[in-house]
């Protein structure tokens, strides 16, 4: 699997109906404990790092069904599951973005 | 030298830095590339933010010129390292949460069936970007 960095032209981030709606879901949970804008904060952090540095994360395994590698990464208090497609300059987030254990979440 | 430098990139865009230290872009890349070298082995901190700020605002440039805007930017080599030099000290901050049994739950807990669907919408729909719904988030 690949763990360099290519040209630097922005990769296109896409997330699904689920994910949008469980990061809501996180979003209030988090404002009920105070930390709304700790984890609003790690959300665009994780969007931007997607977009520029996809490889910012640890690789988890290569992609069968299409060119590309899973990988998971963390900007505390948040984990993030997501697939590069590098041919495309995809990536896909299409498992909730979770908490760490012990974020307070 | 180098506070001055670090100093120019807090406060400026890199095309404005290399309008002020009339530098070209190539160059520009190379002295910021140099100043990573004072960096490793600290962390977090003003000038590394600095240091990371540059680095993405470069990769923008580097995204319009390749996405057809005029203008005469490029990708260098020293841009190649510098987007390196940001994923190793991304990649270096992780590990305290990537441990083995981190890593081993990562894998335990992936949900093959959800990942799967949630591709196939993509597919079909073209997915969401954040700025579609960073407003529900408010």
């Amino acid at each position: 699997m690949s763990g360099t960095l290519d040209d630097p032209i922005r990769y296109q981030v896409v997330y699904s109906e689920l994910v949008r709606n469980e990061l809501k879901e996180l979003i209030a949970k988090a404002a009920e404990r105070g930390l709304k804008s700790q984890v609003r904060d790690a959300v665009k952090e994780i969007d931007e790092r997607l977009h520029v540095y996809p490889q910012f994360g640890q690789p988890l395994r290569d992609l069968l069904l299409e060119a590309g590698e899973q990988w998971v990464g963390v900007v505390p208090p948040l984990v993030v599951h997501y697939a590069i497609y590098k041919d495309r300059r995809l990536v896909t987030v299409t498992v909730p973005i979770t908490q760490l254990s012990r974020s307070g979440l | 030298m180098s506070q001055e430098l670090f100093d120019l990139l807090t406060r400026s865009t890199p095309a404005e830095a290399r309008q002020q230290l009339n530098l070209s872009v190539r160059d520009l890349d190379a002295q910021v590339l140099q100043l990573t070298a004072s960096l490793n082995g600290q962390g977090d901190s003003p000038e590394r933010r600095a240091t990371i700020a540059y680095t993405t605002a470069r990769s923008y440039e580097s995204a319009a010129e390749t996405n057809g805007a005029p203008g005469p930017l490029e990708c260098t080599p020293e841009l190649r390292e510098l987007r390196d030099w940001v994923c190793r000290y991304y990649r270096l901050q992780q590990q305290q949460y990537l441990t083995p049994e981190f890593l081993e739950w990562a894998h335990r807990t992936f949900d093959e069936q959800v990942f799967l669907a949630g591709l196939r919408e993509i597919e079909a729909t073209g997915g969401l970007e954040l700025k579609d719904f960073i407003h529900e988030l408010q």
